[in-house]
């Protein structure tokens, strides 16, 4: 699909979803594949779709991959569309959150017969793999790209054509188990759902969002350029139309005050710790990244952008904190009661997996190869990356030790070769280089 | 004044006849490509193993005579009747649309097996298919040079290229065997590594006179027999990964340089080989030598490097970590050697400021390890 | 890796003595394991050279191929080594208990190897053997495609954690005991053994040397070391060739005898080696948790067993896209519940996960034994508080299910809450099962002030996926329908494979 180059972006991005939904009304396709770069409108596109598919007399399911992506297209769906009865197929021990709880058009029902009256029924893939009966005309499968082929096996017998929207760029699906068996099969369990369909189905058409609305001008470029080499995307909003300011002034001027006025005078900083290995629990480490929350948080910021265009104050719900393993996020909680700041304990913190699809004004990002001695294919996934600094609607702060430039330079390439695979693109290897080619340009020292 | 930086690896190689960079030697370069030791005994041209077997740690890589004569034959086969065998499995296996065949055994030119003469000969050829002028498809044997830190090194000819839609492909003939689609992947690593080498130099040959590294595709085609057959079967490698990482680590090499101004002045590896090759060079004053050079050691490079088993040597005379392996050395942090390891966890050493944390970790695990010992662990 | 297990290879380093890293062994040794050292031919795929099979360290019978390239000769062989085994896993097939549906065998064939190249060799001789025909022009003995499908089934099940049918040597070795080398060297049966339990009069240093020279210690399998295939294998072979060649029947007898000779003194090291270290791992206990899949292993092997009576295909070359989904499922959850019996066993590992934050264990500092909450059906229950100070690093959070291995089976409690305390923390639990159906929770159900207890998170019981049926591969998995290949379980056209090269 070709996008006019001169067009807004809202322009493009209208083309695109109409092809889409064009596509869609057309019949002729199984399946339509949607990739969607961070931020680009995904769920809008899936609450679109769902109205369409119930305007032209379906009755469309909803296949997301956690309870909370769940409850997020139901409170989408119930505002967009107050005359539609949606149902929420849950688990027994759901216990629906308050906001959700309000809503009049909703009915949280354990199993298909509670929701006979909806014309749209979301719930989770785990939750729909234990339906076994009951086929529908459509299926839009939310975040398909996480969800594992075994899982789309579980699911795709409730519905004959499938809507696959998704992110190619975060981070794929794993298993614990190491077998190398399946590898090279088109129907290998472990890859991803979209792959796996794609494989056997030809012709199927795959769309792209064009345009991410939630990444400002300023890491737009970026993120395309590392995370998505081939297909690329632009910024919804023009430069300045983002801005963070300081309610107050730096009275210490300290290193972080440098650090967040990097942040908010260019839209990245990196915050560099002198050069160290150190285990990846390294408090100096955790303590900075919170400490950049916290000092965020005393000094107060005003966030202007399209929604907000006279500014509105940052809270520490705008605010996350993005880490590669869970113990780390567990130490940034507890680093977080420390700052001093009574606010600080709200800001989110969480992995990359966690963070998949969720966005906040103010990202700060623990490098996941900061510290290390070498780098492992976990640490150096594309994938993990991506998530972690493509989450922020105004800045990301990376906090790092000196020094990874160098590892990714020593990095051995022994990563076994397979016969009959495509190589996953972007490089992982690759993709950290440009990120921190780009960083290098927003360093402060700490 | 230092030296410019060839005089000084001819010095460091001493009076040994320079070795041009093989398979192995690229392969090591992949695997360990911060190893300073390893980058100046490549660089220099000198005869790693050779080095290795002085200083009294011969490295193993032996080759078996079975395993040669089967590659052999294997490889006689598939390029038997101009590649007959071959061309089937491009058409039939891989389901190319072959035209008409050319062939082109660049092997041996008029008997003059130089080097350098093949070379030419090759260059020749290919450019002229390059722009279209020339008829062959299979050209089998092309003697390519690609210049590695300066110097050029002639790749061993056991493959075949291939033309078609107007791109050059490469050919790797293996003798490990394909089952139900699958191989070793260590081994088709392996074969990856060598045929990535001469994607790069064709690349570099073709650029030469402004062909775009488009007309050399990062596909690689692997010959091998199939399941438990003498027959042949052929699958796609995709390479792409490969000779980016590749070109990239070819790219560092120039800067050897930087390495060489760190030596010591006089340094050398000679062995001082008398009139019947015979290292005359006492074997100590070797290892001095070497030792002068910081070496990066990984378990891994036991699998590559014929410096490998000197280098842990060295690194278990230092109580290094290394020896364990980078997954119980993550453990550690920013600590080097198990004598610290253990001072900081039995509280017999005090942790310096940026050790306190890891110290304290230490303590936790030592003292964890302790309770269960005395509830009658297995011994 | 665990810090705790990284300083456990640290203090292995510095004593330079294996140390070990479990209390148990959580893998089952057959009072009866067939060993097999299987040994192959550089540069031919699959090609075996020779095995030594025995169930008792005395009772080693060699089988050798003296031209591993020829066809008739690698089925011979496959044939007399399929005999022994088949023989070997028939002796299980008896004494059948339980009723119906239900009943299975009491014990299961157990197959030891010395290192995971030796699975892998056995399972290029099982995809070698499995499909072949027993007609036809290039009949095998029948004996042959039935080994192929039981080692494909052994190797198949060897993938899922936990059972114990076909293992290697020097994995059970190195579950248990920490080296001072590198997972790489602990690969090598011999660098293992040095470390563990090194020859009579020799230090650890000796026999870590020996063992990497292959004059000494030849090397495990299944390649041969080059240096013995150049200078002793390759003229003996072509020796035996020849005399084949020229119908020397006395020649040929002496090069087939020479043969043998060269190979059983490279195979008889590994060989006692192996039956060594079986002997170490029996006087390390056996883990408790270890019998339960042990149960699960004699119903697969019954089932498989009964697949085989009834003239069952071999399995598939590659898994079908159901197949493989199913598989993973399993795989999956193997791992899963190995690794949490594996903690509840061994404080050993319960430690390491300890070390890691993800278990606790500590003192019981208060206890509200007589809690009780009201359910939605409007039952009063006992719901016991339970507050457990801890020097351990905690990162479970509030809402994470337990187990415990310090209280009685049954036992279940769940986090409240988790808080500091000066240099430790304070875990607040409450008990929600293995209290009885009294009113008042049995006695010794409920910790108790200044018990020690440990408590690690439940792994829970996840349901078995369920997969559409494996004639109804879904479109997504299926390439469009028209394209269907051939069967894949049918035997292939096996009598035309090529094999060539037969000099």
């Amino acid at each position: 699909m070709k996008t006019d180059t001169d067009a807004t972006p809202a322009a493009a991005a209208a083309a695109a979803t109409d092809a889409i939904l064009t596509d869609m009304a057309d019949g002729s396709h199984r399946a339509l594949v949607v990739d969607s770069p961070p931020g680009a409108g995904k769920s809008t596109l899936v609450v679109r779709a769902a109205q369409e598919l119930t305007a032209g007399g379906e009755r469309p399911i909803i296949v997301a991959q956690t309870n909370s992506q769940v409850d997020d297209l139901i409170e989408r769906l119930a505002a967009a569309h107050p005359d539609t009865a949606i149902g929420r197929l849950s688990a027994t021990d759901y216990v629906a959150t308050p906001a959700l709880g309000a809503l009049t058009n909703t009915t949280v029902g354990r199993a298909l017969g509670d929701l006979s009256g909806c014309r749209i029924i979301v719930g989770t893939a785990a939750k729909w793999a234990t339906v076994r009966d009951g086929t529908f005309g459509w299926a839009i499968l939310d975040e398909s790209y996480q969800m594992r082929s075994d899982m789309l096996l579980q699911v795709v017998e409730r519905f004959d054509r499938g809507l696959f929207v998704g992110d190619p760029g975060q981070l794929d699906p794993f298993t614990i188990v190491g077998t190398e068996r399946w590898i090279g099969l088109p129907h290998d369990p472990t890859q991803n759902g979209v792959t796996v369909m794609l494989e056997h189905n030809r012709g199927i058409p795959v769309h792209r969002l064009p345009v991410s609305w939630r990444l400002p001008t300023s890491a737009a470029p970026t993120i395309s350029q590392a995370f998505y080499p081939f297909t690329g995307f632009t910024a919804g909003t023009s430069e300045g139309t983002r801005a963070l300011e300081f309610n107050t002034t730096a009275f210490g001027n300290t290193d972080l005050d440098e650090t967040l006025a990097m942040a908010f005078a260019t839209g990245w900083a990196l915050h560099e710790l002198p050069r160290r290995h150190v285990p990846r629990t390294d408090t100096e480490t955790i303590q900075t990244a919170a400490n950049l929350a916290g000092r965020l948080l005393d000094r107060g910021a005003l966030a202007t952008c399209e929604r907000h265009q006279n500014g509105r104050p940052l809270g520490a719900g705008d605010i996350a904190i993005g880490v590669a393993h869970r113990d780390q996020a567990d130490l940034v909680r507890a680093a977080l009661t420390r700052t001093g700041n009574p606010n600080a304990p709200g800001v989110a913190v969480d992995t990359a997996n966690r963070l998949q699809g969720r966005e906040y004004e103010v990202v700060i990002v623990i490098h996941p190869l900061s510290g290390r001695r070498d780098a492992t294919a976990f640490h150096l996934e594309a994938g993990r990356l991506c998530v972690l600094t493509s989450r922020h609607r105004q800045a990301c702060i990376v906090v790092a030790r000196e020094g990874i430039a160098d590892l990714l330079d020593s990095h051995p390439s022994t990563d076994p070769v397979h016969l009959s695979v495509r190589a996953k693109f972007p490089d992982g290897w690759e993709a950290n280089h440009v990120m921190l080619a780009k960083l290098a340009l927003h360093r402060v020292a700490a | 004044m230092k030296a410019p930086v060839d005089d000084r690896l001819d010095a460091l190689r001493g009076s040994a006849k320079r070795l041009d960079y093989s398979a192995r030697s690229l392969a090591a370069l992949e695997n360990n490509p911060r190893c300073t030791l390893r980058a100046l005994l490549d660089a220099s041209g000198s005869d790693k193993a050779a080095i290795a077997a002085h200083a009294g740690h011969p490295s193993p890589f032996g080759q078996s005579a079975f395993a040669l004569a089967r590659g052999n034959v294997f490889e006689t086969m598939v390029k038997d009747n101009g590649c007959a065998e071959l061309l089937r499995l491009l058409r039939e296996t891989l389901q190319l649309t072959l035209p008409e065949v050319g062939y082109e055994d660049l092997n041996d030119i008029g008997g003059d097996g130089r080097a350098e003469v093949r070379h030419d000969r090759t260059k020749q050829v290919l450019l002229q298919a390059a722009r279209g002028n020339g008829g062959g498809t299979l050209f089998d044997h092309p003697m390519l040079c690609l210049p590695v830190g300066g110097h050029k090194a002639f790749l061993e000819p056991d493959l075949v290229a291939f033309r078609i839609g107007g791109r050059f492909h490469v050919v790797e003939i293996k003798s490990f065997p394909i089952i139900d689609g699958q191989a070793d992947p260590t081994q088709v690593r392996a074969a990856t590594t060598q045929a990535c080498a001469y994607i790069i130099a064709l690349r570099n040959l073709l650029a030469r006179v402004g062909i775009d590294k488009q007309a050399v595709s990062d596909t690689i085609v692997l010959v091998a027999p199939k399941d438990f057959t003498n027959r042949p079967t052929a699958a796609f490698v995709d390479a792409r990964k490969q000779v980016a990482a590749l070109s990239r680590q070819l790219a560092r090499i120039e800067r050897i340089g930087d390495l060489v101004d760190l030596l010591p002045e006089g340094l050398t590896f000679d062995l001082g080989l008398d009139k019947d090759k015979r290292a005359r060079r006492p074997a100590e004053e070797l290892a001095e030598a070497l030792d002068q050079v910081p070496a990066t050691y990984r378990p891994d490079c036991l699998n590559h490097c014929e410096m490998a088993f000197y280098c842990r040597s060295r690194a278990r005379a230092d109580s290094s970590l290394d020896v364990l392996g980078p997954a119980v050395r993550e453990q550690f942090g920013g600590i080097d050697t198990t004598t610290m390891v253990l001072g900081l966890a039995q509280g017999r050493l005090t942790p310096t400021q940026d050790q306190v944390e890891m110290a304290a970790a230490l303590r936790h695990a030592a003292r964890l390890r302790a309770e269960l010992n005395v509830l009658g662990g297995a011994e | 890796m665990s810090m705790l297990s990284a300083l456990a290879h640290v203090q292995a380093t510095e004593s330079m003595q294996a140390v070990p890293l479990t209390a148990f062994r959580h893998r089952r040794l057959s009072s009866r394991p067939l060993v097999i050292i299987p040994l192959v031919m550089a540069g031919e795929a699959g090609a075996p050279l020779a095995a030594m099979v025995g169930s008792a360290r005395r009772k080693g019978t060699l089988l050798v191929v003296a031209q591993p390239r020829n066809r008739d000769q690698r089925f011979a062989f496959a044939a007399s080594l399929g005999r022994t085994v088949i023989d070997y896993i028939d002796s299980f097939r008896q004494g059948r208990r339980g009723g119906g549906g239900h009943s299975r065998y009491p014990d299961t064939p157990q197959i030891l190897v010395p290192n995971h190249g030796g699975i892998k060799a056995l399972a290029d001789l099982g995809r070698m053997c499995r499909f072949r025909s027993t007609s036809g022009p290039h009949a095998v003995p029948d004996v042959v495609p039935e080994f192929g499908m039981w080692l494909t089934f052994l190797v198949d099940r060897a993938e899922q954690a936990g059972t114990s049918m076909l293992l290697p040597v020097t994995g059970i070795l190195a579950e248990h005991w920490a080296t001072g080398q590198s997972t790489l060297e602990d690969q090598n049966l011999a660098s293992l053994m040095a470390w563990i339990a090194p020859p009579a009069g020799l230090s650890v240093e000796q026999a870590m040397a020996d063992a990497e020279n292959p004059d000494v210690c030849p090397p495990a399998g299944p390649a041969t070391s080059p240096e013995f295939d150049n200078r002793d294998l390759a003229p003996a072979i072509k020796r035996f060739d020849t005399a084949r060649t020229l119908g020397d029947l006395r020649a040929l007898a002496a090069a087939e005898s020479d043969l043998r000779e060269l190979i059983a003194g490279q195979i008889q090291p590994t060989w006692r080696m192996t039956w060594e270290a079986i002997a170490l791992l029996r006087s390390v206990p056996e883990a408790p948790r270890t019998i339960k899949r042990f149960e699960r292993d004699c119903a697969a092997f019954t089932s498989y067993s009964d697949y085989r009576d009834s003239g069952g295909l071999p399995q598939r070359k590659r898994d079908t896209a159901i197949g493989a989904a199913q598989r993973l499922g399993w795989l999956e959850r193997a791992l899963a519940e190995f690794e949490s019996d594996m903690a509840f066993d061994d404080p050993f590992v319960l430690a390491d996960r300890r070390s890691a934050g993800e278990a606790f264990a500590g003192t019981v500092v208060e206890a509200e034994p007589s809690r009780t909450v009201t359910t939605a059906s409007n039952r009063r229950v006992p719901r016991p508080r339970v507050t457990i100070r801890t020097q351990d690093p905690v990162r479970l959070a509030a809402d994470t299910k337990l187990l415990s291995p310090s209280m009685p089976s049954g036992h279940k409690a769940v986090i409240v809450s988790v808080l500091p305390d000066g240099d430790a923390t304070l875990v607040t639990v409450e008990v929600t099962g293995g209290m009885g159906r009294a009113r008042v929770p049995a006695r010794g159900s409920v910790p108790v002030p200044d018990q020690r207890i440990a408590y690690l998170p439940d792994p829970g019981w996840r349901p078995a996926p369920q997969f559409p049926g494996s004639d109804r591969t879904p479109w997504t998995h299926s390439a469009t329908a028209g394209e269907t290949g051939a069967d894949p379980a049918a035997p292939e056209d096996a009598a035309a494979e090529e094999w060539g090269n037969e000099d």
